[in-house]
């Protein structure tokens, strides 16, 4: 078992024949993904190294049954290419792409209140359930199978810490890289459920950083209703206050979204708070006994 | 992108929200000029132009009551730095006379990711304050943009916080064209603080504050134009090489790849007794010239001691990270400052032996590399 995505998982790339969508179809069908289709259009009825290319995401869906779908198309089109996603009835769409405007994303995240679909991203390096599915352009030697999901608005530091998790024996079943944005299709708050119901997943670990609420109502969240363990790690407590700390979305503004209101959040529901990437590892190996 | 007080106030104008007279100036003729014509010879205030709050208490806003005065504290404006900032421009403009202050902002409420209006009537002091010094004197009004900003409900609200029904028709007004703005111009935030009553009776934006959402800059080229203004023009520019780049002061300089990873060595650095002198992320492109801005920007910062490369390879190869490095550092003819290198993850080994072999030591360990930066660093 798994969340999301995995040996089911039948992915449709939006933007395959670009630079970074041709690179990471062949990276992922390496990995071990079923990709069924591209969507490009205009180049309907081509293919792509033997992979069928449809001008839309309906057409892709309805003639090879795909269930998921990764978009790599320019930041312009993108969030076109995502609600062309959604309204084809796509049940996970991944977003890899950085730069989406926020007022465009909040007519997306409207949207999906109203739908089944779930939107990982943008501005994510994706999500992977080892050895399963990948919809994402990360490496994957740093993940092995195991049982301890990742949810993270960091892709870097899930390299690190999947990395030395990996190392100490644990093995993920998923990892979600929730993206760096702003606004976001799917929040700590949206996933935590789906690992605290997956059978296979022992313990979560969640790596956030400042702006945004989405830590603060987790861990109440997880307060009231989960029973698995958790370790959270969080960067950016020496940021300073109205700085854009790369992410967009890693931003202390108008006083919300300080370290120091997560932290205490997260003390407050009894998860321990890792003081620096490594020691997450520590503390899920004691926690796992 | 943030825009300038006298950038957004022209938008706020353009759109019909009342802003006092003012002109903006950059030079001492400029200065004199608009003693007389906006201050009527009489009074002026003299507001420097950086892109940091809290201007006021740095000394950024003064008045001046002659000429003289006028030209002197204009010289005096343009040569301070606020909170590590220089000063662009300063903005001349008439006093005036105050009854009340008011405090307007729309931003992206982060929990319901939708525009969210704050008003208060005691306006003038930062929000934070106000939220923690007056709870009750802050309205929220989370708006649907599918209809925009509704009159009914925004009465109701200032009914709540005492404002008469006569001041309340302004505010509204003024309101709906600021959100009309926040729409328009795909701003992250937009606001007024202090929103002034007049000793007439009349509302007028005394200061004002627009960020623009970078990535909707795309679709604003009359807004990517004000780039040009900016005086310290460093992030923007390294921005358009693939250096992620934010100024914080600090002896340790860091130069890394991802953005979370940035954020968590800073925070390293500063819990075992050092303090990063700056956010670098290089993980959008990293080849020797990205790598040589990265380290020539680093190096130059004042009060840095010892430099830290952190990287942590997943797509990244460290085997070429070696290579971009080797070739930065030789173009460069090395560097006067103490440097760490840390590596790890896709083809360690063979970027370490690159490295070593032109005499360069590399840490595995995070913690070891962040300890002995801040030892070099003395």
């Amino acid at each position: 078992m798994s969340i999301l995505v995995d040996m089911n998982t039948r992915v449709i790339v939006q933007g395959i024949t670009g630079h970074q969508g041709s690179f990471h179809t062949r990276r992922m069908r390496q990995d071990g993904t079923n990709i069924v289709a591209g969507v490009v259009p205009g180049k309907g009825g081509q293919d792509f190294e033997g992979i069928e290319i449809f001008d839309a995401v309906l057409e892709a869906k309805l003639a090879t049954g795909a269930n998921a779908s990764i978009i790599f198309v320019p930041p312009k089109f993108t969030s076109a290419g995502i609600i062309e996603a959604i309204d084809a009835g796509v049940e996970v769409i991944v977003c890899i792409t950085d730069g989406v405007p926020v007022h465009e994303m909040m007519g997306i995240r409207e949207r999906l209140t109203q739908e089944k679909t779930w939107l990982i991203g943008p501005n994510t390096p994706g999500m992977i359930t080892p050895g399963e599915a990948k919809l994402g352009i990360m490496a994957i030697h740093a993940f092995t199978r195991g049982h301890v999901g990742i949810a993270t608005r960091s892709g870097s530091l899930t390299y690190e810490i999947a990395y030395e998790l990996t190392r100490a024996g644990l093995g993920q079943s998923t990892v979600v890289g929730l993206g760096g944005d702003y606004i976001k299709g799917t929040d700590f708050i949206d996933i935590v459920p789906l690992f605290e119901n997956d059978p296979d997943t022992r313990l979560i670990v969640i790596v956030g950083e400042i702006g945004g609420t989405d830590e603060e109502r987790t861990a109440e969240y997880i307060r009231e209703k989960c029973s698995k363990p958790y370790v959270a790690y969080l960067a950016g407590r020496s940021a300073p206050p109205d700085q854009q700390m790369g992410h967009a979305g890693a931003i202390v503004s108008q006083g919300r979204g300080t370290f120091q209101s997560k932290i205490e959040a997260f003390a407050k529901a009894g998860i321990p708070v890792a003081k620096y990437p490594r020691e997450v590892k520590d503390i899920a190996l004691e926690l796992l006994g | 992108m943030k825009l300038y007080e006298y950038q957004a106030k022209k938008i706020f104008r353009d759109n019909s929200i009342p802003i006092p007279n003012g002109s903006v100036c950059s030079t001492e003729k400029e200065a004199r000029d608009a003693f007389a014509s906006v201050g009527k010879g009489k009074e002026v205030i003299l507001k420097s132009q950086v892109l940091a709050g809290g201007r006021g208490k740095s000394g950024g806003i003064r008045s001046a009551k002659s000429v003289t005065e006028t030209v002197d504290i204009f010289k005096e404006l343009m040569n301070i730095h606020i909170k590590g900032f220089p000063v662009a421009r300063v903005l001349i403009e008439e006093k005036i006379e105050i009854r009340n202050e008011y405090y307007v902002s729309i931003t992206i409420d982060p929990t319901f990711y939708k525009p969210i209006l704050l008003i208060s009537s005691r306006g003038g002091m930062d929000v934070e304050t106000i939220a923690k010094e007056s709870p009750s004197a802050l309205g929220r009004y989370i708006v649907n943009p599918r209809y925009g900003i509704a009159s009914g409900e925004i009465l109701g609200l200032m009914r709540e916080l005492g404002i008469s029904n006569e001041l309340s028709t302004q505010l509204i007004d003024i309101i709906k064209k600021l959100y009309a703005i926040f729409i328009d111009s795909d701003a992250t935030l937009t606001e007024i603080n202090p929103l002034v009553e007049s000793s007439d009776g009349m509302f007028i934006a005394v200061d004002a504050r627009l960020t623009i959402d970078n990535n909707a800059l795309f679709r604003h080229p009359e807004l990517e134009n004000l780039k040009k203004d900016l005086v310290d023009n460093k992030e923007t520019y390294l921005k358009g090489k693939g250096v992620d780049f934010v100024y914080i002061g600090g002896n340790v300089g860091l130069i890394c790849a991802g953005a979370g990873m940035t954020m968590a060595t800073m925070d390293l650095v500063n819990a075992m007794g050092g303090k990063a002198a700056c956010f670098c992320d290089v993980s959008a492109g990293i080849n020797p010239r990205s790598m040589e801005l990265a380290m020539r920007t680093v190096s130059s910062l004042n009060g840095v001691q010892s430099i830290l490369i952190n990287m942590f390879g997943g797509l990244t190869r460290m085997d070429e990270v070696a290579n971009s490095f080797i070739a930065a550092w030789q173009n460069m003819g090395g560097i006067s400052l103490p440097a760490v290198f840390r590596l790890e993850g896709t083809n360690v080994e063979e970027g370490r032996r690159k490295m070593e072999e032109k005499g360069f030591e590399i840490i595995t360990n995070l913690y070891d590399a962040v300890q002995k930066a801040l030892d070099l660093g003395g």
